[in-house]
């Protein structure tokens, strides 16, 4: 099983006190199973990472994708640009 | 001239605000969005803000953006698109948008798609800071 990297921005690394974990995943994965594996982590903000995206290689996911050791994860809170 | 999008470190600088030689001969109309800093949020004194971001993806879905939005509207549209990260203080530009196309109804419609979808994707947070000395990541736009 690939174990990779999920980066986390904004309050998301305000709040877990981190800008990423290194976490072993399955070779195909959706988001809640991330969201779950973050959660696991960091069981105290289970609800703020709830209400997060999740993003793979620089795109937003909504289907199971497959990760190899280079697939960059990323949490996505609500967004505040512009 | 070709369409540019990018994550610029600090307010946007003078150039980036005007559309200065975007247009070109097939296009009839030209449209431009900034978004600016503002001194208040919800009655509180805002003293500035910080842009955070995860720059690779805001990157690569600024690109997309223009892209999509081009085989939108107009497939002759040209645009440019920024936004800043990092500090700003009030007055200060946090994004640029500036559409050239054909017709005024494809460079408003492609200048409001835009700006709606970095509302509501492009992964950039801004953190307030107020005049009482506290501050807030704002959730959603």
């Amino acid at each position: 099983m690939p174990e990779v990297l999920i980066h986390y921005f904004a309050q998301v690394r305000d709040r877990l006190g981190r800008e990423h974990d290194r976490v072993t995943l399955p070779h195909t994965v959706d988001a809640p199973t991330i969201l779950a594996a973050v959660q696991a982590r960091h069981p105290l903000h289970a609800a703020l990472i709830d209400h997060c995206r999740v993003a793979v290689d620089l795109q937003f996911i909504s289907t199971a994708v497959a990760l190899s050791e280079n697939s960059e994860i990323a949490l996505i809170s609500p967004v505040s640009g512009g | 001239m070709r369409s540019r999008t990018g994550i610029v470190d600090g307010p946007l600088p003078p150039f980036l605000l005007t559309p200065v030689g975007l247009c070109n001969a097939e296009h009839g109309a030209l449209t431009s969005f900034i978004g600016v800093v503002r001194n208040h949020h919800h009655d509180r004194g805002v003293t500035h803000l910080i842009y955070d971001c995860y720059r690779a993806m805001a990157e690569k879905m600024l690109a997309d953006l223009v892209a999509e939005t081009a085989s939108r509207f107009d497939s002759k549209l040209i645009a440019t698109v920024y936004h800043a990260i990092g500090r700003l203080d009030p007055g200060e530009a946090s994004v640029a948008i500036h559409v050239a196309s054909a017709h005024r109804v494809a460079a408003f419609a492609a200048c409001r798609h835009m700006i709606e979808r970095i509302k509501e994707d492009l992964p950039v947070w801004k953190q307030e800071f107020y005049d009482d000395g506290t501050s807030l990541w704002l959730k959603g736009s």
